[in-house]
């Protein structure tokens, strides 16, 4: 293969997630992914770390969170959640302004140099104010996997 | 004149922003015909980094290099916004260093 693929499915995303904060959210996510055997146990407690030290709450023209770590990981996968009530995040850039975001993308990444052009991918969509919103909007799991198919084709592997 | 600039690109884990930025950084100044090197490092290791001529950053840091490569924020590259004055930014501030022997 010339390029990988994240994997993800169904289980890997939380439509109307009811989290309250950052860190429910992440750790929701993260048991889903411990679930599907794409990481281990320290992977949680890693990227939770993370968080805290470096925010990854984006002002982008939807904001969003991408909380990320390759610790724990056993293979590359992404998972997503939205919300009607908007979670705070803490801003990436340092400054003191929160991000309220509706969307989290909770990635776990094995080795970056090998999924360059996934990552590149997936910052076309954070830039991409259309795609972002319909994210939010479609609430059915099975219609929001479609959606990513459809936008991320060859890179997402089911 | 110096004919290649030596750029550091560093964010909290190396690993999402960085790829990312890194591969804009390298697009625009292969379109500029500018020779570079550039490394991707983590962001605590910023204050220690030794012969970088410019460190872009991806995340908050108040520190600074100790070698005194300029630090810039590199965000923008990453989100899109700002990205154009970002890039306006990082081309004066590199055609500076270039200039200087």
């Amino acid at each position: 293969m010339s390029f990988a693929g994240l994997k993800t499915c169904k289980s890997m995303i939380i439509t109307d997630c009811d989290a309250k904060s950052d860190t429910e959210v992440i750790a929701r996510l993260c048991d889903l992914a411990q679930e599907q055997n794409y990481v281990n146990e320290i992977f949680k407690e890693k990227i939770l770390e993370r968080e805290k030290e470096y925010p990854t709450g984006l002002a982008t023209v939807v904001p969003i969170a991408i909380p990320h770590i390759h610790d724990g990981c056993l293979s590359s996968f992404f998972s997503i959640a939205t919300f009607d009530t908007p979670v705070e995040f803490s801003a990436m850039d340092g400054s003191d302004e929160k991000v309220m975001t509706q969307i989290v993308f909770l990635f776990g990444i094995t080795d970056p140099s090998y999924q360059t052009a996934v990552l590149r991918k997936f910052s076309m969509i954070f830039q991409n104010e259309e795609m972002l919103n319909s994210y939010i909007s479609i609430k059915d799991r099975d219609l929001l996997l479609d959606k990513l198919k459809q936008d991320l084709e060859d890179y997402i592997i089911l | 004149m110096k004919s290649c600039v030596n750029i550091v690109v560093a964010c909290g884990g190396g690993i999402f922003t960085t790829t990312v930025v890194t591969e804009k950084i390298q697009e625009i100044l292969k379109k500029e015909k500018i020779g570079f090197n550039i490394s991707p490092h983590k962001i605590t290791e910023v204050p220690n980094i030794t012969g970088a001529d410019l460190i872009v950053v991806t995340g908050k840091t108040s520190e600074t290099n100790k070698a005194g490569a300029p630090v810039m924020l590199g965000l923008p590259l990453f989100t899109g916004v700002g990205a154009e004055e970002f890039t306006a930014q990082l081309l004066a501030k590199i055609r500076e260093i270039m200039s200087k022997s």
